[in-house]
């Protein structure tokens, strides 16, 4: 018995000790659900899909509505200005920008210049339409918690201008390292590897940033824009319809459908009544052609019908809502940057006396013509409507204003900035919404900042109000730095 | 340490000696009180396992060495021992022993000991107690038991979780809960919930939640770092050491026993039945697509309820002509009528016939029925000198308050112990639990009609609803087509169900080696396979296509783990023990999901009727943690205790370089009653004691590597993304020391006794996850936080004011508090982001020189007259950021009377949860939907708040302009409602409370009686739980319940939970 009991015990003693290795524990703590590394370009995929999903919002209930495109017909608190920093976040830091920052250095480490100019595009892009959002935003020291030699989780905020000043030498230096003989392959699902697409965009995207700044630098921007517009081997720019930055999506893959898809059946639930503002805007200007593509008409009555930004309570088959075809089909492209648009900033580079290599007036006529062409449609006799002839009785400032904003249908956040930046339409920059609920205080001005950003970056964030006084709850009184009008 | 383990016990293994019995005593056991004979008494030579019991007739035989001692123990009684003469007859009076002095309560590892000898607080909970507070889920049947055990249940959903903390959160951000240790074995106690983004979420419950009520002997919880230092990591924030009830020790016992309880919400919040559906007063319905008058709008701010038509609101200019000019002509002197979802359709037109807009007042109240829980229980049980065995099968049948929902619980519960030899002992326990049902979504989503109802119209006739489901085609008949499904198909067509299989098993060898030295090795598992289904019908308003889910859950852990136990008497005051032991952990965990977002045929719920390419996505994990641990006790004349603890970890989650840590602790105890001759008339009984211990801490697995997850490949191209969390430097483990100091007395012959503790412990180094601001690149890095540190007291009040043979009255008060202290965090970071309560407008931290659970947001601007400041326009001022709350309690407390009348017995529970403070999205929600009453009534000009302004309504906030005059500036109410502003205090509410917790009357029948029936017992009783709020400042939701599951995340705020539930229940155990 003694014997037997020893052996039970010895047994099961060696086998606690057979157990009882922990050699194998690191092995055991590498995670077996994601990767360590990963190949750069993966990381840029990921990034220019979020990146196209996050600055074009066309739905009503944001910037949309506040651009006076698409407007809500429900819950129309937050076409009120209801939102608050409880509702906003900065997780572009921490998603796309991160991702491109990290893709730039291994892209740098295998000499890919290719892959390092698209990653900094797109971090100039996601940069300007978060600055435009908010004002001062962490910029010279975001990204930096792993800094090996300066890790930061504190950020300071920059000033627009300085951002600016910097999104411009990113996107030459990115123009600059460009290699149009080499594609970027099928990875760059944005444009296909097409180096000559990517070219064309960072300048065009440099004109933007120059005429965003123009009210406030104004020599800068006149420099910048002159350069381009007089040396296009150097700065090509999107010039036709054929290369805008249109992205195209997977209409097959119910994950990478265009992001404002919607099933046809259920239009009436959907949040995107037409704004009356652009109705009537199109109407009174006899532009039926285009309006036929940006809004459906109203299922009850057959009619074009706009609502007031803020308005609960209408009926919404008696209201247009957004265009099927060419915005909320599955396969409907992301419009991030047109023809029309560098035509416009041309127009009003002209208007400013700057030397673009064309008048104003030709190229605020082109410009309509691209938006017209832009879908398949002749602009017939739209050029000489009193409300639209560039040599008629209107200022032509307000006319560039006003075409540039229909032509940016239904692009929210370019919208909302250019009617701050230029005042035009009047309407859309000084009406307030219906039943605002903040009354007085006019129409918002800027996207109010995270308040995680309060708790998570006391001080920077402090400094960073410090530094834009005039800010009224949150989102009112001062404009951002480039909105002077 | 491969070696080292081997070595040792082989040298103990070969030190194995034996001995032998020589001759045969016996005798016979009686009660001191009854003077009759007693069966199952323990008979046993001490220091070895020989043993008997008493047979029925109260008498037993022994085979006894030559020397040695003879002890006669029973529970409840005092143990008495005799030293062995030449006597062969040895006859034992046990007297019964009073108020638990010489107790003997399960510590760490299962060494018994007794209380009086233990050095830090531990508390003793018996089966019966956790039984009889019939609920299903044995975390909730400790509120308000035991000082500093904080319990927070989260709703009255069946199968809904609950959590416990003890001693205060000393974790910021990691598990906070006690680890439950089932027989020896650590069980899993994690919350499971389903979700699917925004739209979906399913409270699956607690893992604890699935140990069966009945099957519980026994409960000790120990408190504080002492008592859990020999459990190490997991035993940091406590341990509940659960014993399941073993065989019988006389013999074959049939025991059945039914409890069948009723359930019916406890509060319901405060509904308004004066307006309904609309905007501007104005509503007709079309299409419920917003085709009529807002009938697309889901808000109660429409036309007056139950409102006579005068006859100049239906002329030109008249309040309701817009009515008239729809097409819905009124009469004067009639109840407006108004097409409505239920209007009955006019065959000619194709149009809602207009109804009268009446209110529905039960529209809720009526959605809940009465929930019915019945826990039958069969035990068979054997016993006797060859060992024990027990076997007990469970059926818990639970039907939930809300329709449709529903959890069965099979529970098949075995116990067996084998004396081999004499020397030698087999002990193995199992529990087989199969658990299925159909859950209610919690939280905020759709398809939870608990939050359904503060979005519910007001005059929507519920009971119509319930009795016209769904059209011909499948279609739900709703009263809103835009934002809502009819309630009930939502309750009958989208379904949670759950399906777990668990098995808590283990088995023991434990050896008498020596007189003084015993081993045993064990092993045990826990593994469990849980499979949560998401059905979401066809034509649903967030999946109009359907939608099919499933998630498999498996999890395993594994223990392996000897101990050796030593205890030797060196002279007659001295008495040392020690123990020795080894345990290696092994924790997995695996989880799958798949769905189908569309269906192909509608309502056949399989991945295979998928209109696109199901998604699946599978996680995997596993730790390990090896140890080595002793402990060594000295008594010294049964007056002073010494107890040495020290364990060594080695983690597989940490570093490799830094995955060993040793933490040790210490006690000492000095019964002073017991040294000096004291009147035990006046104080009976003295102890006071002290403590020291620490306890390491590891990490989560995979912490230490930057990763990247992918995304669905866009075509054929990979997308992969930075993980959000920003590994950690150089990750240590954490480190927790507590100090712990306490006074047991004991007065009036026992009759009044206090335990007093008071406690300190310090968190250091805590592993976790903290938030950092995005901009940085992450969302959050690991890191090694600074301190906090949780002071508290704990006082147990025991008296027994009244004592006669036939009635006595006994009453224990608990109290105590917790305050925590942030001492240090990392680095520059002065503020941790814990988490964001519901709604985003509270962010719960813990801030350095603050507490934990500290509540940030926006609240009113104060004017030094004490009212908040308005604007011009009369809109309340928003002040910056700033501290509102705390999400904990300053005190708890409870008050259990128990009162005992010849045979009857009633007891009552009230207990208390002081301070803390609770975010309501019932009550924000609810006030723009205009639902509540707090959006109706009268203004100071004597005018319905929600009139027009030009009709002398208006809502005026109670402030002040910025020079102190008082706001006069109305507001009209139907706009005004959505304004955010002051969100995070407006709607910020203190959560104290008094509950009458708990109420029983049992009643065991004579024993003549039942013997005439050849029974051995008949019990009986009757009691009620949650039954009363008698004291809150909330308003529409009972403080106790959080927001969807008892997750740490959902602490501090409240919505949509169904309400909690009164239970009201009856008892009937037969005894064979």
């Amino acid at each position: 018995m003694k014997k037997y009991i020893s052996k039970m015990f010895l047994t099961i003693v060696l086998m606690l000790a057979l157990f009882a290795c922990t050699d194998n524990y690191q092995e055991m703590n590498t995670s077996p659900n994601d990767l360590t590394q990963v190949p750069y370009k993966s990381l840029v995929s990921h990034a220019q899909n979020s990146i196209l999903r996050d600055y074009n919002p066309i739905l009503g209930g944001g910037v949309a509505g506040w651009a006076r495109y698409n407007v809500r017909d429900v819950y129309v608190h937050g076409d009120r200005y209801s939102g608050d920093g409880s509702g906003t976040n900065f997780n572009q830091y921490s998603g796309h920008l991160k991702d491109l920052q990290v893709a730039i250095k291994l892209a740098t480490a295998a000499n890919d210049a290719n892959w390092v100019a698209i990653a900094k595009i797109m971090t100039a892009y996601a940069f300007q339409n978060i600055t435009d959002w908010y004002g001062d935003i962490p910029y010279s020291e975001a990204l930096m918690a792993d800094d090996p030699e300066n890790p930061n989780i504190f950020p300071k905020y920059d000033s627009q201008k300085s951002i600016y000043t910097d999104l411009i030498v990113q996107l030459k230096a990115a123009n600059a390292m460009i290699d149009t003989n080499k594609s970027a392959g099928s990875a760059d699902i944005m444009f296909n590897g097409d180096m000559m697409k990517w070219k064309r965009f960072a300048n065009s995207l440099l004109l933007r940033v120059y005429m965003r700044m123009s009210r406030v630098e104004p020599a800068t921007a006149k420099a910048g824009i002159e350069e381009i517009a007089g040396n296009s081997s150097t700065y090509p720019v999107i010039n036709s319809v054929t290369n805008a930055a249109l992205k195209y999506w997977l209409p097959g893959d119910a994950t990478y459908r265009s992001p404002y898809y919607m099933i046809p059946g259920q239009n009436a639930i959907q949040e995107t009544a037409t704004s009356v503002f652009i109705v009537n805007f199109m109407k009174e200007r006899n532009d039926m052609a285009r309006l036929a593509v940006y809004a459906e008409p109203a299922a009850n009555s057959g009619e074009y019908v706009g609502l007031p930004l803020g308005t609960l309570g209408v009926n919404t088959p008696d209201l247009s809502i957004m265009g099927i075809k060419e915005f909320r089909s599955a396969d409907s492209p992301t419009r991030v940057m047109r023809y029309s648009e560098v035509l416009f900033i041309y127009a009003e580079a002209a208007l400013n006396g700057w030397n673009v290599g064309i008048t104003a007036e030709a190229a605020y006529n082109d410009a309509i013509k691209a938006s017209f062409d832009e879908y398949g449609l002749e602009i017939g006799d739209y050029l000489s409507y009193p409300k639209v002839k560039f040599n008629g009785a209107a200022n032509q400032r307000e006319l560039i204003g006003e075409q540039k904003w229909c032509a940016l249908y239904p692009d929210g956040s370019q919208g909302w900035s250019e009617v701050r930046r230029t005042g035009y339409p009047v309407y859309v920059a000084t009406e307030e919404p219906v039943g605002t609920l903040f009354p007085g205080k006019g129409v918002i001005k800027r996207m109010p900042y995270p308040y995680a950003e309060a708790i998570d970056n006391p001080e920077s964030f402090a400094a960073a109000i410090a530094a834009q006084p005039g800010i009224v709850d949150e989102k009112f009184g001062k404009g951002v730095w480039w909105d002077v009008e | 340490m491969k070696k080292t383990l081997a070595l040792f016990y082989l040298v103990l293994v070969t030190s194995l000696s034996a001995f032998s019995q020589n001759r045969t005593v016996s005798g016979s056991v009686s009660s001191s009180e009854t003077g009759e004979n007693m069966a199952a008494v323990t008979i046993s030579v001490k220091g070895t396992s020989t043993g008997t019991i008493t047979g029925d007739d109260g008498k037993y035989t022994l085979s006894v060495p030559a020397t040695g001692t003879l002890v006669a123990s029973f529970i409840g009684m005092k143990t008495i021992e005799v030293p062995l003469s030449n006597a062969a007859v040895y006859d034992f009076i046990l007297e019964s022993e009073s108020l638990g002095i010489d107790e003997v309560v399960v510590t760490a590892l299962g060494i018994s000991k007794e209380k009086k000898a233990l050095g830090y607080a531990v508390q003793d909970i018996s089966g019966e107690v956790l039984k009889n507070s019939a609920e299903t889920n044995v975390i909730n049947a400790l509120s308000g038991r035991s000082a500093g055990v904080y319990v927070n249940s989260s709703n009255g959903n069946v199968g809904s979780s609950s959590r416990i903390v003890i001693r205060g959160n000393r974790s910021l951000k990691g598990n906070n809960e006690p680890l439950f240790v089932v027989d020896g074995v650590p069980i899993d106690n994690t919350i499971v919930e389903s979700k699917r983004g925004n739209y979906d979420f399913t409270d699956m419950g607690n893992g604890a939640a699935d140990i069966n009520p009945s099957d519980i002997a026994d409960m000790t919880i120990l408190k504080g770092g002492n008592a859990a230092a020999l459990y190490g990591s997991r035993g940091a924030n406590g341990v509940i050491l659960i014993t399941t009830k073993s065989g019988s020790k006389k013999g074959f016992r049939v025991e059945v026993e039914n409890s069948t309880t009723f359930s019916n919400p406890l509060l319901l919040p405060d509904y308004q039945n004066e307006y309904g559906q609309g905007g501007g007063q104005q509503y007709w319905y079309k299409d419920g697509l917003n085709g009529g008058k807002h009938d697309g709008v889901d808000e109660s701010f429409g036309p007056r309820l139950d409102y006579t038509v005068k006859a100049e609101d239906i002329v030109s200019g008249g309040k309701l002509y817009w009515a008239v000019q729809a097409g819905f002509p009124q009469t004067a002197g009639q109840i407006l009528k108004l097409p409505q979802f239920d209007s009955p359709i006019d065959p000619a037109t194709g149009n809602r016939i207009p109804t009268p807009w009446i209110s529905h007042p039960d529209n809720i109240s009526g959605f809940y029925e009465t929930g019915v829980t019945s826990i039958t229980n069969a035990a068979l049980s054997n016993g006797g000198v060859w060992g024990n065995i027990r076997l007990s099968i469970t059926n818990s049948n639970q039907k939930g308050m809300t329709p449709n929902t529903d959890q069965i619980k099979n529970t098949f519960n075995f116990s067996g112990k084998s004396n081999i030899t004499d020397k030698l002992s087999f002990e193995a326990k199992s529990s087989y639990i199969n658990v299925h049902g159909n859950l209610n979504g919690s939280g905020y989503t759709f398809n939870n009609v608990g939050m359904g109802t503060v979005w519910s119209a007001r005059q929507a006739d519920w009971a119509y609803m319930k009795t016209h489901i769904e059209n011909p085609d499948g279609t739900p008949i709703s009263w809103i087509n835009r934002f809502s499904n009819n309630p009930y198909w939502t309750q009958y067509r989208n379904l949670n169900p759950q399906s777990k299989n668990r098995f808590i098993g283990s088995a023991s060898l434990t050896y008498q080696l020596l007189d003084w030295l015993s081993v045993t090795a064990r092993a045990g598992t826990d593994y469990s396979n849980e499979q949560v289904e998401l059905i979401r019908a066809y034509y649903g308003i967030n999946d109009r296509e359907g939608r099919y889910g499933v998630t498999n859950y498996f999890r395993q852990e594994t223990n392996a783990d000897f101990l050796f136990m030593a205890k030797k008497e060196i002279s007659d005051a001295l008495t040392i023990s020690g123990s020795f032991g080894g345990n290696i952990m092994n924790n997995k965990y695996n989880s799958q999901n798949s769905y189908v977002d569309k269906l192909v045929v509608p309502n056949v719920y399989s991945l295979s009727n998928a209109k696109e390419t199901p998604t699946t996505t599978y996680y995997k994990r596993e730790k390990e943690i090896q140890s080595l641990y002793g402990a060594a006790s000295v008594a010294y004349n049964n007056q002073l205790f010494l107890d040495i603890t020290g364990r060594n970890d080695w983690s597989s989650t940490l570093p490799v370089n830094n995955n060993s840590y040793f933490y040790p602790s210490v006690t000492a105890s000095w019964i002073f009653s017991e040294t000096f001759d004291l009147d035990p008339n006046l104080l009976s009984f003295g102890k006071i004691r002290m403590g020291l211990a620490q306890v390491g801490n590891d990490a989560n697995p995979y912490l230490i590597n930057a990763t990247y997850s992918a995304a669905t490949p866009y075509g054929s191209n990979p997308l992969y993304s930075l993980s959000n969390t920003l590994p950690p430097a150089n990750l240590v483990n954490e480190l927790i020391t507590s100090r712990e100091l306490g006074l047991d007395l004991k007065f009036l012959n026992n009759r009044l006794g206090l335990d007093l503790t008071v406690y300190k412990s310090v968190s250091k180094n805590q592993i976790l996850s903290a938030t950092i601001s995005s901009t940085a690149g992450y969302t959050s890095q690991t890191i090694n936080a600074g301190q906090i540190d949780n002071n508290g007291v704990e006082i147990v009040l025991t008296g027994k004011p009244i004592e006669t043979k036939d009635f006595s009255w006994d009453v224990t008060v608990n109290w105590s508090t917790n305050k925590s202290k942030i001492i240090a965090l990392n680095g520059d970071i002065q503020s941790l982001e814990l988490y964001k309560a519901e709604g985003s407008q509270i962010t719960v931290v813990a801030a350095v020189g603050g507490a934990y659970g500290d509540m940030m947001g926006k609240g009113f601007v104060y004017h030094e007259n004490g009212k908040p400041v308005v604007d011009a326009n009369g809109v309340p001022l928003t002040s910056d950021v700033r501290k509102l709350g705390n999400i904990m309690p300053d005190w708890m407390g409870g008050i259990n009377n128990s009162f005992s009348f010849k045979g009857v017995n009633l007891s009552f529970l009230i207990d208390a949860k002081i301070g803390g403070d609770i975010w309501s999205r019932t009550n924000a929600d609810g006030w723009a939907t205009g639902v509540l009453k707090s959006t109706i009534g009268l203004n100071a000009k004597g005018n319905p708040v929600r009139d027009p302004l030009e009709d002398g309504g208006g809502y005026l906030f109670d402030g002040v302009f910025e020079d102190g005059s008082p706001n006069t500036v109305y507001k009209y109410l139907d706009d005004f409602r959505w304004n955010g502003f002051a969100a995070g205090e407006r709607w910020l509410y203190d959560a104290s409370y008094v509950k009458f917790r708990e109420i029983s009357l049992g009643y065991s029948l004579p024993l003549n009686l039942v013997s005439k029936a050849k029974l051995r017992g008949v019990d009986l009783s009757l009691f009620a739980r949650n039954i009363a709020i008698l004291y809150s400042k909330t308003e529409n939701f009972d403080p106790e319940v959080s927001n969807r599951n008892a997750t740490q995340e959902s602490q501090g705020s409240e919505f949509g939970s169904n309400p909690s539930a009164r239970n009201i229940g009856f008892r009937v155990k037969l005894t064979f």
